[in-house]
């Protein structure tokens, strides 16, 4: 046989290998895609108009490929080829070799937060190695939460402002000071999460982050930005252009015409495809007889601001982040004042969307919004549950941890379930899986919706 | 006084028979015919007598005489069971022979009804085939020969025409089992009007000397040639059919649309629920009340009320009558150095769904000719014109929706399609039942039917040559070398349009398809006779196949620029571009030896080995033999009753390699970001260290004829297990991969095959009653996968269908009842079924398929009627889930137990009552609510799954030819008129609403039933003459 022969199977559609800065912005692009819309779901942002399964709890298991094997499996492709010393050299064209390891271990941590946040326990330390581990053990979510404040710690500190940066960036477009800004931010979202169960961790690791370099203003957001191309652009302006499954819900339509919040017209859309003078919120979690008897006409859809072709993807806010600021102030973590910052958070969020600042300086002496120290809780996990508004995954967690807002179930949850505090795992992992997973499952309880994360007690 | 006598020895058709025995009685000296039927031997004397013999005609004994030339017309020897057949790489075979099963169509069994598509022709004709047809012209038939064998590959049998290997791709999108537009398998481009015989070699033994491919099984079609004849020859054949749907599903004519049993109000007055695709609503009872039409300006109930009242039909109405035509025309002729065919046919095929047409247009020729006396030079190529507009969609995969899906799973049953039939504004725009709100007249979820088969529409046109060169050279009487040029070679071309004001964005894509496979062959051929007892011939060739595969298609994205204006460039944003390139070599050399013993014993042993371009260099070359034997009893045992009796068994494998590129990673190319690439790494991991996979097969059988030859029977038993399988592995995804591309895995299928044929009738007066039957089973079992590995995922779509160690094939898991210890369904307090997680059910292969065949044929008449049947294999039916989920089936209505209608409110003595029983062993007494009871049961999947089995009297034909006498005054010699009926009912099925047989696409995603078409019922007559 000739050359020609085994040359023919060299695959002529596929690259053999690519720079790096390309498999980043694969990455950060499947890592948008989350579990977003769930979360404003079970958060009650939004309701369902008609098919209202996810509203109504109907699926207890929910799959995690789609975080593995998208923008993991890319950022530990980024990752070892800057590592490795056979391609760190030819890697180093798309930046740094530490500044890109840095920026795809943040993007980690954000992402393996998330998934812990939704299933618990997970494959972290022995995940992504390919066909050299297939059957990666489960770790615990304390080890895992230690491990993802010690990545941001190093990360971090690997990231040189003065070298090249991360080529491929839709985030921060390669601006290495904004990723240790974020590092540092996430840093104490990861760390204010452990304060239910680990109060200690969460102090040190909240009021170390804070003494960082965090977010200064809303130019410093962690955001992902679409383009009006329709590879690119918003997943619910796509959605919307041809279903209309997702209105506003009327938990959160009422909580905020009781506080006559003026960010009201910018989450929510008028009635009659926004033709009326009115805002009404889809009842929420309702039966799909019920569903289906609420006219299209009569109720509110999400707001332009959110969900046109350009609307972006929210991360992190500097609002967030102050939000989180005043609740180590008003746990006596760090110092400061904890009215002050709660309401610059507030503020924050409403330049962030747009509205007038006389409108927001007006609400914020609004009754149910004062903030009130002996009530802390309340008032942070209400307001900071309305600022997170299209952040669904940190909306649902947030309420996990805080209880705040005051909640009800769907009225017609099925078989009377309660707001899911976690997801299962998929069939797919117990056929693939099976010793690991059941070994979880022993650890952490059984593999139910009810079934609370280890931070959420 | 030697002296030459010679000749030729031609079959009953005129045509020269090569590689018959002539001897000289009583002596062992004898030369057999060369290539055109020719010989010459030396003769003692005027008294020699010549004995001419072949296997499976009537041996001739002649008297020499004075003559120096004698011709011989053979004629087939009918009582010796010793037909001739078509086996592996053309080589014509006696039948008693051979040491597997074979079994032959003939062209007329295939053409006897039209069909568009050779697969489908072959339904229940032979036993262990089992064939699968799609409805809709240019649909998919699949065809399945001794059960699947590959895992996660093809499982179709690999196509040939006169030596030509065919592609029988399906490119179909979307094999998940949610459907897509169905653009039909490939092989459909053989036309039944050029087809001489169809012989299926069903196992590895009958197909091992065409390698890998053949694992499946081979269709090996051989086409019809001219005869040496005065003049020319010229057929016309003329056929019309008229296609109606078979079966429609049983709707509800008492609800409308809605979900609630009143209507709203809008500004005072009562309006249907325009955005509820489902029909709980308000009894149609004459109420009048805002229709959808109303809220139009330019209709003539504008602003209007009027009556809310069933329109029964209306399903029906929409559904017209399809119409087929085939003409043909041939001419064919020859002479003593040269035969020819030349033959044209048109197709044209209506559906009955609107708007969609086939039209196929095929030219054929086949010509030989003998360029000296030992050189033979021929060729036979087709051309193939396709041409399908407007294919609608199935299921839910294609761009604009599938109307059908609308009919069987969401609408509203008072929707009047006269009304529908006025399908757009004058502007263009979608004049749909499904209004967002009176203020809003977009579609929600459906559009008008008729504005989608009218402006978004899916068409195909494929060209396509495919044929061979061939030269052979006769050495010497017994040594014969031939080679072969073949091709074949094909443009697929498709456009997709989405109109304008479509729910989904206005797009248009379109894809070029072009596939190119050529083979080189050599094949030498010796035969030699020793002392008139012992046959020997011995076969060696090599092949080389080169296979390059393209495909180049552009989506719009984002949108059109001008609205309606279907061109790439409308593209609002950068358009999306598929390029994909693949390229495959095969050499293979190949031998093979069989050995007869005085017509009675037969053993034949061969051997190949294919080195493979798509498997590492260090194993890349794979060998593998196969043994074949039989024993003609009915010499051996003299019994008058007995007309012929054998006994045979096979051994064989088969080696396989696998498709390109699955040895090195690759990273995906994603579109760009602004001006950022992407690249992301792939979700397969691919193997350096693949190996080769494996087939093996033994069969054993046994075939017998009795009374003359007026009752035959044949058995097989076979037993065929595939090794080493290339597949991907499902890995945990927490790898960072979804799978990787192992060898592993085994399954097994093993099967009884039984045909049976008898003449119950033969009188005197000339009637004449052929009975034929076969009967076939075979079992599937998935014995092991990759090590760890249980289930391997075909496909989901709701439920899954899987291959799980210990079940057959296309398994279903999905979520069904829990039953208690009495096999009562269990229900809970609150009076629902309850629900049962990941069940896994049965599988879609089914147990046993057959056909049944009965003709009558008395003075140029005749009458045949074809049944086929199959039982068991489980078919999930969305239509019935979602028919009864929507209120639209005749199911969801009814009286309960006390005498009230089940959709009255419960607390008013409606309501449904589940069949189970309670936690504690006690009846169910819950009623609840009848549209809560079959949302519910639609979570409940197993209630959808039914049982596929059929009975169906698939055609019916009644001939006559016209008598000589007749047509003695016509420049005619023959006329045959015929009434022809196909698919005319099914006699027996356990699926309501839907037909039991439904192909999607074919491949290896079955059992899935979605928004089908309906199969379709065609009754027409054909005409031929020949002149």
């Amino acid at each position: 046989c000739t050359g020609d022969f085994e040359e023919l199977n060299t695959n002529p559609n596929d690259p053999v290998s690519v720079p790096t800065a390309y498999l980043m912005t694969s990455a950060q692009r499947s890592a948008i895609y989350s579990f977003n819309t769930t979360g404003m779901l079970y958060a009650q942002h939004w309701a369902e108009t008609q098919y209202t399964s996810t509203s109504t709890y109907e699926t207890e298991e929910a799959s995690f490929n789609g975080y593995y094997t998208g923008a993991l499996a890319d950022l530990q492709t980024i990752i070892n080829l800057n590592t490795n010393e056979a391609t760190k050299g030819a890697a180093a064209a798309s930046g740094s070799n530490d500044n890109q390891i840095a920026v795809a271990r943040i993007i980690k941590v954000w992402l393996f937060q998330e998934i812990t946040d939704i299933w618990g326990e997970i494959p972290y330390s022995e995940a992504l190695a390919g066909v050299d581990n297939i059957t990666p053990a489960y770790d615990t979510q304390e080890s895992i939460y230690t491990s993802l404040v010690n990545e941001l710690e190093e990360a971090a500190a690997q990231i040189d402002v003065n070298a090249a940066g991360m080529e491929g960036d839709i985030i921060y477009g390669g601006d290495m000071a904004k990723w240790r800004k974020f590092a540092n931010s996430l840093r104490v979202r990861v760390g204010m999460r452990m304060s239910e169960v680990a109060p200690a961790v969460a102090e040190s690791v909240v009021s170390s982050a804070l003494g960082a370099d965090v977010f200064a203003d809303n130019s410093d957001n962690a955001l992902y930005a679409y383009l009006s191309d329709a590879a690119n652009d918003n997943p619910y302006y796509q959605h919307f252009l041809t279903r209309t499954d997702y209105a506003v819900s009327d938990v959160l339509v009422d909580f905020m015409k009781q506080r006559n919040d003026p960010r009201l017209p910018v989450y929510a859309n008028t009635t009659g495809d926004n033709t009326t003078d009115e805002i009404v919120g889809m009842p929420y979690g309702v039966s799909e007889a019920i569903a289906g008897s609420v006219t299209n006409a009569s109720i509110s859809f999400p707001g332009d601001f959110v969900r046109s072709a350009t609307s972006a993807g929210v991360i992190m806010t500097h609002s967030e982040l102050l939000f989180l600021q005043a609740e180590a102030i008003a746990r006596g973590w760090v110092a400061g004042d904890a009215a002050a910052t709660y309401n610059e958070a507030i503020l924050s969020s409403m330049e962030y969307f747009g509205v007038d600042a006389a409108d927001a300086a007006a609400y914020l002496t609004e009754a149910a919004v004062v903030y009130d120290a002996a009530n802390y809780r309340q008032l942070i996990g209400e307001q900071k549950w309305l600022a997170l508004y299209t952040n669904g995954m940190e909306s649902w967690s947030e309420w996990r941890r805080l209880d705040y807002p005051t909640l009800m179930p769907a009225p017609n949850a099925q078989e009377g379930r309660e707001i899911p505090r976690r997801r299962a795992y998929t069939s797919r992992e117990y056929n693939l899986n099976e010793a690991n997973i059941n070994a979880a499952v022993d650890r952490q309880g059984a593999d139910v919706m009810s079934t609370r994360v280890w931070w959420d007690n | 006084q030697e002296r030459a006598v010679s000749g030729t020895v031609t079959d009953e058709t005129g045509l020269g028979l090569p590689g018959v025995n002539v001897l000289i009685k009583g002596t062992t000296q004898g030369v057999p015919t060369n290539a055109d039927g020719t010989y010459r031997i030396s003769v003692p004397g005027p008294d020699a007598v010549l004995i001419f013999r072949f296997l499976g005609y009537t041996t001739q004994e002649i008297t020499v005489g004075s003559q120096s030339t004698i011709n011989v017309e053979m004629q087939p020897d009918i009582a010796d069971a010793g037909e001739v057949v078509v086996t592996a790489l053309g080589i014509t075979r006696d039948k008693r022979s051979l040491g597997y099963s074979v079994q032959e169509v003939s062209g007329d069994d295939v053409n006897r009804v039209k069909t568009d598509n050779i697969v489908s022709s072959l339904s229940g004709k032979i036993a262990g085939v089992q064939i699968t047809n799609g409805s809709g012209p240019g649909s998919s038939s699949r065809v399945v020969i001794r059960g699947v064998n590959s895992i996660s590959g093809n499982n179709q049998p690999l196509f040939v025409v006169d030596g030509t290997p065919i592609d029988n791709s399906n490119f179909n999108a979307g094999g998940n089992g949610g459907g897509g537009v169905d653009y039909g398998n490939a092989a459909a481009d053989i036309n039944p009007d050029d087809v001489e015989s169809v012989t299926v070699l069903k196992g590895a033994s009958a197909a091992a000397l065409y390698g890998s491919r053949a694992a499946n099984g081979v269709i090996l079609i051989t086409t019809k040639k001219g005869t040496k004849r005065k003049g020319i020859g010229v057929t016309y054949s003329t056929s019309v059919t008229f296609n109606d749907p078979l079966i429609l599903p049983e709707y509800q004519n008492e609800y409308g649309g809605g979900y609630k049993q009143t209507f709203d109000t809008y500004e005072g007055e009562p309006v249907v629920n325009y955005a509820a695709d489902e029909s709980w609503g308000p009894r149609m009872d004459g109420q009048m009340v805002r229709q959808w039409y109303s809220w139009y300006p330019d209709d003539p109930d504008f602003g209007k009320l009027t009556p809310f009242v069933p329109h029964e039909n209306n399903i029906r109405d929409f559904y017209e009558t399809g119409v087929t035509t085939n003409n043909n025309v041939s001419l064919a002729g020859g002479n003593d150095a040269s035969r020819y065919r030349l033959s044209m046919t048109n197709y044209t095929s209506t559906s009955v769904i609107p708007e969609n047409k086939l039209a196929k247009n095929t030219i054929s020729l086949n010509a030989s000719t003998n360029l000296t006396e030992k050189f033979t030079a021929s060729t036979n190529f087709s051309y193939i014109n396709l041409k399908n507009d407007n294919i609608p969609g199935n299921g839910y995969g294609s761009g604009a929706g599938n109307v059908v899906t609308s009919f069987n799973q969401w609408f509203q049953r008072q929707l009047d399609m006269d009304k529908l039939k006025n399908y757009q504004t004058a502007d263009g725009v979608d004049r749909t039942w499904n209004i967002k709100s009176p203020t809003d007249l977009d579609p929600l979820y459906w559009e008008n039917p008729y504005y989608v088969l009218n402006n978004s529409t899916n068409d195909m046109a494929r060209e396509r040559v495919f044929g061979n060169i061939s030269l052979r050279y006769q050495i010497t009487p017994g040594l014969s070398v031939q080679g072969w040029a073949r091709t074949d070679f094909y443009t697929d071309r498709r456009e997709q349009s989405i109109a304008s004001g479509s729910i989904p964005q206005d797009a248009y894509s379109e894809s070029v398809r072009q596939f190119r496979e050529n083979n080189y062959e050599l094949l030498v051929q010796y035969q030699k006779v020793f002392d008139n007892e012992l046959d020997l011939s011995i076969n060696a060739g090599a092949n080389s196949r080169q296979s390059k595969y393209n495909s180049n298609g552009a989506s719009t994205v984002g949108g059109l620029n001008v609205p309606n204006f279907f061109n790439i460039n409308a593209s609002i944003d950068r358009p999306s571009i598929t390029d994909y390139e693949s390229n495959q070599e095969v050499n293979s050399v190949y031998g093979s030896a069989s050995l007869g013993y005085k017509g009675t014993y037969f053993l034949e042993a061969s051997l190949r080995n294919d080195w493979s371009s798509t498997l590492p260099a260090d194993n890349n070359s794979f060998l593998y033999p196969s043994v074949t034997g039989s024993v003609v009893l009915s010499e051996l045992i003299n019994l008058d009753v007995l007309s012929f009796a054998k006994v045979r068994g096979s051994w064989s494998q088969v080696g396989n390699d696998t498709s390109p590129y699955q040895l090195q990673l690759t990273f995906d190319g994603q579109n760009n970001y602004g001006s950022f690439p992407a690249y992301s790494t792939p979700n397969t991991i691919n193997n350096p260290n693949l190996k080769p996979e494996t087939i093996t097969s033994q069969e054993v059988g046994i075939e017998f004829s009795l009374l003359d030859s007026r009752v035959g029977a044949d058995f097989t038993y076979y037993h065929v297990s595939a090794t080493d399988q290339i597949l991907p592995l499902d890995i945990a995804s927490t790898t960072g991969y979804n799978s990787t591309i192992v060898n592993a895995g085994e399954m097994v299928n093993k099967g009884i095959e039984v045909s049976l044929r008898g003449t119950p009738v033969r009188s005197e007066n000339g009637l004449t009653w052929d009975v034929n039957f076969n009967w076939a089973r075979n079992r599937n079992e998935v014995i092991e996968l990759a090590e760890g590995q249980t289930n391997y995922l075909i496909a989901s779509w709701g439920p899954s269908i899987n291959a799980k160690i210990g079940e057959p094939y296309g398994t279903f898991v999905t979520d069904g009842f829990v039953y208690n210890d009495n096999g009562d369904k269990v229900v809970t307090d609150d009076g629902y079924f309850e629900r049962a997680t990941n069940q896994t059910y049965g599988s879609y292969l089914p147990n046993w398929t057959g056909g049944f065949t009965n003709s009558f044929s008395y003075k140029g008449f005749n009458l045949s009627a074809h049944i086929d049947f199959q039982d068991g294999g489980t078919l999930y039916s969305v239509s019935n889930r979602y028919g009864t989920y929507s209120g639209m089936f005749q199911t969801t209505v009814g009286t309960n137990a006390k005498g009230n209608p089940i959709r009255d409110d419960v607390s008013a003595g409606g309501g449904v009552l589940a069949d189970g029983v309670k936690s504690d062993g006690s009846p169910n007494d819950v009623y609840v609510d009848a549209q809560e009871y079959f949302k519910h049961l639609s979570s409940r999947r197993e209630y959808y799954l039914y049982d596929a089995s059929f009975i169906k009297l698939r055609e019916v034909r009644l001939s006559y030819s016209l008598p000589q006498s007749m047509l003695s005054t016509l420049p005619l010699n023959g006329v045959d008129i015929a009434l022809i009926g196909r698919n005319l009912a099914i006699l027996h099925k356990n699926v309501p609403n839907v037909d039991p047989e439904s192909a999607y696409g074919s491949g290896n995603t079955q059992g899935f039933e979605n928004g089908q078409h309906p199969s379709t019922r065609s009754i027409g007559f054909n005409l031929t003459f020949r002149f």
